[in-house]
């Protein structure tokens, strides 16, 4: 017994000395044993990330072969830095923009009265479904005044303010009254308790969606090509389709992710300092909202004047095409051909992104310690990556290490859509799995269950919505993608964007405007769902807690 | 080694688990007989949830052994994984699978063949055969801790194990399901051992209480024997209110303030001894003319906490040598005021430890 039991005392402060070190706060979810991660999970989860990374490996496999001397040349010469003004002057005027519009919309929705509130939360995130090449597309054809800068701005301004609005509108749903009522029984007034609580709680909310303005605007191909608007992403695109100028893509590409990566960057900065939890449970109570009294004609005229020109403007100027055009000039058949190819990639991808997402986010939750924490965050680079970044490294793969022979291939570019749209699918299975509590699988485990039992019977079921969101974000995403699947799209396939692209640019405004009504009508049902989704999420919680 | 041959329903040796840099369990010996119902009581912190997650296979202990049935599922080399170990867990919030019925949460744990008679066995030894449609948030939370247990016995399980099972509950109810989760397990003969910091509930539920404290088993004992004659002070003053005196040993009876107590057993002569009197053992007189000679050391009454159906009295005592504050209990239907004076003397015989020399100093 005494021999046995010295023996194990002294394995058991190894064992406390080791995770000393690894892990210094000490939290029911440590594990003394690395075995405990499953290994199949593990391999899953690396073999996710490696891949999602793979695009960024390549970009810098193939600057390194230039040489560092050849890419700085390259990257300093006139074109990069007017590129780079032309970039900038966008993202900071249409982020201010976007930023004010999406804030106060958020704030109208659910702090006030305003009549039809329902309607208009619905309403106000559908331009987020249109394609920003058709709201592009659906200006520039009614008047040339839509150019240039101003056209730019305009045109994104009212294409991407849901990515602001969305995710303050959660953040004052869920963000505790109580605060605000505590500041007011203060003292302070309510000018200055909306400037210092409530801004204050949706702060974090309002930088993470300028941060997704920031990486859409720097993505952007096929709007800024119809306006005339030259940026990084447009010319990358250019030199490499049209002038096969492989440096000069790479180059800029370089100087594309750095740009996105500092976006990124910041944003965590900002983030890590203050953050907003509330201390209660979730929305135990509603916020009383605000009377708009005088002000509601005024600001129900400016929310028609908002739907009006980024949902209105669009919708309309295709419809007007259509039959401008003609009815006869719409083919049927390419359509439903377009249609079936845009549905079979994007849903494939889909699938694809949110099993891929199931082993990350389980990894990152059910086992946290830094590394599966390094993983999933990892997986998140992948936001600074452009479409036109990500399909030009696997042509550069596809040439050097597979002989050509994937390129413009279906699984190519099923891939490119589901790296790009990977971080959509993760954020929605995470969020959902968080919900769900760790002890519903350890009953079903103490019930004899084994582990793929219990995720396929317990977690799964649990956590459905998520993965439904999961699906519905990346499909919504990628149909709506043109910039990559111009250049993966297998050679005598046609999308939907495609084909739309295709009969613009030959100013067949008639025979494009089916493809864009068609377009907004795929993606608005996911968006709608979406919307949904998100105002589901806290009053579900409220009725669990009853 | 002597745990393979154990026969014990759940044998626990040596057992130690930390969390990082801090230690939780630091060597829990436990033995729960076959079909009883054991409470591990213990403060907040004390490590009891702890110990119920190893038991169940959930967290991996550092060192020592667990066996089960008198199969070892724990030990240096082996771990053996939840779903083997055969035992049923049942949550503080009950933790029914929200996406499935009563029926099916309870059938969750049996193949699909044996399903079927099974769970109306079970749903009606909880007496809800008529809910077996029902989804969980269609329950109340005594009903959702009632489909709970049903669902942890419904594979038959070798041990039950139960985590503050009745905490989530209104006091009201919290009685109520109390009796009734306990008669199911009594009737089907399961061995189970649950944890709660609630000392009425380990005492007035379980056949044993085990206190868990800093990380190792203080007393393992039956609740008449726990709450009469605990191991030391720090348990007699955790399982129920206690008054320390100070005292010294003279044969069989020590000399206290209170005057000479009789000793449950004898001690060694001269001894310094820290004694303990339940509030129930203080016999609490008015101070009259026929109290004053017979009764024993007089007191003022400091404070009244009234319960209904008795009351907590807060004396003083005159004489030196005795706490600042004494605790008496009293029938609910005698009325004291503040500073009325009493005299106080104690009934039966009286537990008695070896006293540190400071603490006996103090007395």
């Amino acid at each position: 017994m005494t021999e046995q039991g010295t023996v194990e005392q002294g394995t058991v402060e190894q064992g406390t000395v080791e995770q000393g070190t690894v892990s210094a706060a000490p939290s029911p979810a440590s594990r003394r044993l690395p075995l405990r991660v499953p290994a199949g999970l593990l391999v899953a989860g690396v073999a996710v990330v490696a891949v999602l990374l793979a695009p960024l490996a390549f970009l810098l496999l193939e600057a390194s072969g230039v040489g560092a001397g050849a890419v700085a040349h390259l990257v300093w010469q006139p074109l990069t830095a007017s590129l780079l003004w032309n970039t900038l002057r966008l993202v900071v005027v249409v982020t201010v923009l976007c930023a004010a519009i999406g804030t106060l919309v958020a704030w109208c929705v659910e702090r006030t009265d305003l009549p039809g509130r329902r309607a208009w939360a619905v309403l106000v995130v559908v331009p987020f479904a249109i394609p920003d090449f058709v709201v592009s597309f659906g200006w520039a054809s009614l008047s040339t005044w839509v150019q240039g800068f101003r056209g730019a701005v305009l045109v994104m301004t009212l294409a991407v303010y849901p990515l602001v609005y969305l995710p303050v509108a959660a953040a004052l749903r869920s963000a505790d009254p109580a605060l605000e009522e505590a500041s007011r029984s203060l003292g302070v007034g309510r000018v200055r308790t909306f400037l210092r609580i409530t801004l204050g709680q949706v702060r974090g909310a309002v930088l993470g969606g300028c941060v997704l303005v920031v990486l859409a605007l720097l993505a952007e191909y096929g709007a800024f090509e119809i306006l005339g608007y030259h940026t990084f992403t447009t010319e990358i695109f250019t030199a490499f389709q049209v002038s096969f100028d492989v440096q000069t893509a790479s180059a800029l590409s370089l100087v594309l992710v750095v740009l996105s990566v500092v976006a990124l960057a910041a944003d965590a900065a900002v983030r890590g300092k203050g953050r907003t939890t509330r201390t209660g449970p979730l929305a135990q109570r509603v916020a009383t909202r605000r009377r708009l009294g005088r002000a509601t004609v005024p600001v129900l005229l400016a929310f028609a004047a908002l739907v009006g020109l980024a949902l209105g403007v669009p919708v309309g100027s295709s419809v007007y095409w259509v039959f401008e055009g003609g009815v006869h000039a719409i083919a049927g058949v390419s359509l439903l051909d377009a249609g079936w190819h845009t549905a079979l990639y994007s849903g494939s991808a889909a699938l694809l992104d949110t099993v891929g997402a199931v082993p990350v986010a389980l990894l990152s939750l059910r086992h946290p310690n830094g590394a599966t924490r390094l993983l999933e965050r990892s997986s998140y680079v992948v936001l600074a990556i452009p479409g036109v970044v990500v399909a030009f490294a696997l042509v550069y793969f596809s040439e050097h290490y597979a002989n050509g022979f994937a390129y413009q291939s279906t699984p190519l570019l099923v891939l490119a859509y589901a790296i790009g749209s990977f971080p959509l699918a993760l954020v929605a299975v995470r969020a959902s799995l968080a919900h769900a509590s760790v002890s519903f699988e350890e009953i079903g485990r103490s019930l004899g269950r084994r582990r793929l039992a219990v995720l396929a019977r317990v977690t799964l079921p649990l956590v459905a919505p998520g993965i439904a969101a999961a699906v519905a974000l990346v499909f919504l995403a990628t149909v709506t993608e043109l910039t990559a699947t111009l250049i993966l799209i297998p050679t005598g396939v046609q999308t939907l964007a495609t084909q739309f692209w295709a009969y613009q640019k030959n100013l067949s405004y008639g025979q494009a405007a089916p493809f864009a009504l068609v377009i907004i009508g795929i993606a608005a049902v996911p968006s709608y769902l979406i919307s949904r989704y998100f105002n589901r999420l806290p009053s579900r919680s409220a009725s669990r807690q009853q | 080694m002597t745990s393979s041959t154990d026969r014990g329903a759940l044998s626990v040796r040596g057992l130690k688990k930390a969390f990082g840099s801090q230690a939780v369990l630091t060597g829990v010996d436990l033995e729960v007989p076959e079909g009883t119902i054991t409470a591990v009581l213990g403060r907040s912190g004390s490590g009891k949830t702890t110990l119920l997650r190893v038991l169940a296979g959930f967290e991996r202990p550092d060192a020592g052994s667990v066996s089960i049935g008198g199969r070892v599922v724990d030990d240096a080399r082996h771990h053996e994984a939840v779903e083997r170990r055969r035992i049923g867990y049942v949550p503080q919030e009950g933790s029914l699978f929200p996406h499935l019925d009563v029926r099916r949460n309870v059938g969750f744990g049996l193949s699909r063949r044996a399903r079927g008679g099974r769970v109306d066995e079970l749903l009606a030894m909880v007496g809800l055969e008529s809910l077996g449609k029902r989804y969980p948030h269609q329950l109340s939370g005594g009903q959702q801790q009632r489909v709970a247990l049903a669902r942890a016995l419904a594979p038959g399980p070798r041990l039950v194990l139960l985590d503050e099972p009745f905490a989530s509950l209104d006091a009201s109810l919290r009685a109520q399901v109390r009796g009734e989760v306990l008669a199911v397990l009594r009737r089907s003969g399961t061995t189970a051992v649950f944890v709660t910091h609630d000392q009425d509930e380990a005492l007035s539920a379980a056949d044993l209480v085990a206190v868990l404290r800093a990380g190792v088993i203080a007393q393992l004992d039956a609740p008449f024997q726990l709450y009469n004659h605990p191991v030391d002070a720090d348990v007699a003053s955790f399982v129920g209110e206690a008054n320390l005196l100070g005292g010294v040993a003279r044969g069989p009876v020590v000399e206290t303030g209170l005057g000479p107590l009789t000793l449950v057993r004898p001690a060694r002569p001269d001894a310094w001894l820290t004694v303990l009197v339940r509030p129930e053992q203080l016999d609490l007189r008015v101070d009259d003319s026929s109290s004053r000679a017979a009764h024993g050391v007089g007191a003022r009454v400091l404070s009244c906490d009234y319960h209904g159906h008795d009351t907590t009295v807060r004396v003083r005592a005159e004489t030196a040598g005795l706490p600042g504050t004494l605790v008496a209990r009293i029938a609910g239907n005698r009325s004291l005021r503040e500073s009325d004076p009493v005299r106080l003397r104690v009934n039966g015989a009286v537990e008695a430890w070896p006293a540190a020399p400071t603490a006996a100093a103090d007395g």
